[in-house]
């Protein structure tokens, strides 16, 4: 059967071991162009190289989303190589610096939403003209289960991913009537390089087995894994795709059942 | 995206119901389906063998749990098991008036089928989708849990009380690998819904065209949703694409509510 996004074209920013990487894949093999954007050249040349083993096609343009201009060109790549862009993929953020919040110098949370919120904004704004023009297009912002469920040491991240749930409720409005669509996709713990090297330091620093690490996440999750990155990167396609046509504003938790939102 | 899988889908009528029934034949799932009306089903059953699929017919009130068993059992007997899910059948107020008043039969009849009627066809389906090592459960809910209509105020309940069944099933059926969610729709074009913009633009003395318009305009991709494009998201629900999701609602509206 044809792909969900033939023929589509996707930007995806934020590309790195995690799902990232996976979004891009996932596009790709769905018959979508992929255009990736994300600071780090050598790892996007790493993702396109296997994109392009498997027979996709991907072009990249190293970014930084805080970045007006960076912006600006990475979506100018998507139009000058490929006519159009069908969907912006908003993965591309900072992780937070992990201190309490009676301590925390503030200015930490100040970059963390610099990046989160304004910079995720920036690339959208650049995105709109194109999709504007073209009649539509469907914007997907990766947001995260602490904004459901707060952890301690993670408020800057958490409190960026609030405001960019606003923001996308925000934006799902005034650029529906141009036929715009905006949803989120809200991951929960993810099975990946990141989380693995978490559980993996957790284990070695609690002097538990790792299986115990991993048993001490899945205990809450009803479907008994971590969701793996290419497991979540399918509600992205999903989002990005004509199947989801008639759903905007909305979001959805990929988290195997952890949280019920 | 569903080969080699089968389904189940209650109340197949006209409209949502036959949209997610040749949804899922489309994408390559063997279907059963069940409604009052036998009549409906035959014709829908013809559409699903015209795409190449097996279909089970089967006249099924869910308010009776011998029904919703025997229709079960007849397709995992006759298509050989059953992986999907989706409870479509549903019933609103039979009159529409105030709660002031209350006459509790006015209420009960909704939360009857669309409460109870649900949970009697999950009840027939989990030993099937146990077999089969896991598999779908999609509830169809409703915007009117969010922006509640007046005189509609046991069918708004009847699909809040749903939705929290779904959460408990999803936590319960989860380490079976059966996944359990719902789907929200808004308005959905139809004659139905053509019906109830004459009736609303008689009583205004105003075309119904004004009153789809009005409406449209409430959602920020100003226009309204299709059968089909709530059978698109049914789908990717049944699907293994949504492996990781259970236990979530998401509402298919075209940008009426933001959530």
């Amino acid at each position: 059967m044809t792909g969900l996004l033939q023929d589509k074209v996707v930007i995806v920013s934020g590309i790195g071991p995690g799902l990232g990487q996976e979004i891009a894949i996932a596009c790709a093999r769905e018959g979508a162009s992929v255009i990736m954007g994300a600071r780090t050249e050598q790892y996007l040349q790493k993702v396109a190289d296997e994109i392009r083993a498997a027979g996709g096609v991907v072009a990249f343009v190293p970014t930084d989303i805080t970045d007006r201009d960076q912006c600006a060109r990475l979506v100018a790549a998507a139009v000058d190589g490929y006519g159009r862009v069908d969907a912006l993929v908003n993965n591309a953020f900072k992780a937070d610096v992990f201190q309490p919040f009676e301590s925390v110098d503030l200015d930490q949370w100040r970059s963390i939403t610099d990046v989160n919120v304004f910079g995720t904004l920036q690339l959208c704004q650049a995105v709109v003209p194109t999709m504007k023009a073209q009649g539509g297009g469907s914007i997907v912002f990766v947001n995260s289960m602490i904004r459901r469920k707060p952890l301690p040491l993670q408020g800057g991240y958490a409190t960026s991913k609030g405001g960019l749930a606003t923001a996308a409720h925000q934006l799902s409005i005034e650029l529906g009537p141009y036929g715009i669509r905006v949803n989120s996709v809200v991951p929960g713990w993810m099975w990946g390089p990141p989380v693995e090297g978490y559980v993996n330091y957790q284990a070695q620093v609690g002097g538990t087995t790792v299986d115990e690490e991993i048993a001490k996440l899945t205990r809450d999750i009803p479907l008994g894994i971590i969701p793996p990155d290419e497991d979540v990167a399918e509600a992205v396609v999903f989002f990005a795709s004509d199947l989801s046509s008639a759903v905007s504003g909305q979001s959805l938790d990929a988290n195997g059942g952890e949280v019920f939102a | 995206m569903l080969d080699g899988q089968v389904a189940v889908v209650s109340g197949v009528g006209p409209g949502l119901g036959r949209a997610i029934a040749l949804r899922l034949a489309d994408a390559g799932a063997d279907v059963a389906i069940g409604a009052r009306r036998a009549a409906q089903l035959e014709l829908v059953g013809k559409e699903i063998e015209t795409r190449g699929r097996r279909a089970v017919t089967r006249p099924t009130d869910v308010t009776d749990a011998d029904q919703c068993r025997a229709l079960v059992d007849q397709a995992a007997a006759e298509l050989g098991r059953v992986d999907i899910l989706v409870n479509n059948a549903f019933a609103e107020e039979d009159w529409r008036e105030p709660f002031t008043g209350f006459d509790p039969k006015r209420w009960r009849t909704p939360v009857d089928v669309n409460l109870f009627g649900t949970l009697n066809m999950i009840d027939a389906a989990v030993p099937h989708l146990r077999r089969a090592g896991g598999g779908s459960i999609v509830n169809i809910t409703s915007l009117s849990i969010k922006t509640v209509n007046p005189v509609l105020g046991g069918y708004a309940a009847s699909k809040a009380a749903l939705t929290t069944a779904s959460h408990v099933l999803a936590k319960e059926l989860g380490p079976d690998g059966i996944r359990v969610n719902c789907v929200a729709p808004g308005h959905i074009m139809g004659d139905s819904l053509r019906n109830y913009f004459s009736h609303l633009g008689e009583r205004r003395g105003v075309d119904a065209q004004t009153v789809h318009d009005e409406i449209a305009a409430g959602n920020s991709l100003n226009r309204i949703t299709t059968a089909e494009e709530v059978a698109d998201v049914v789908l990717f629900f049944a699907s293994p694409r949504s492996r990781v999701i259970t236990g979530q609602s998401l509402a298919v509206n075209c940008g009426r509510t933001t959530e």
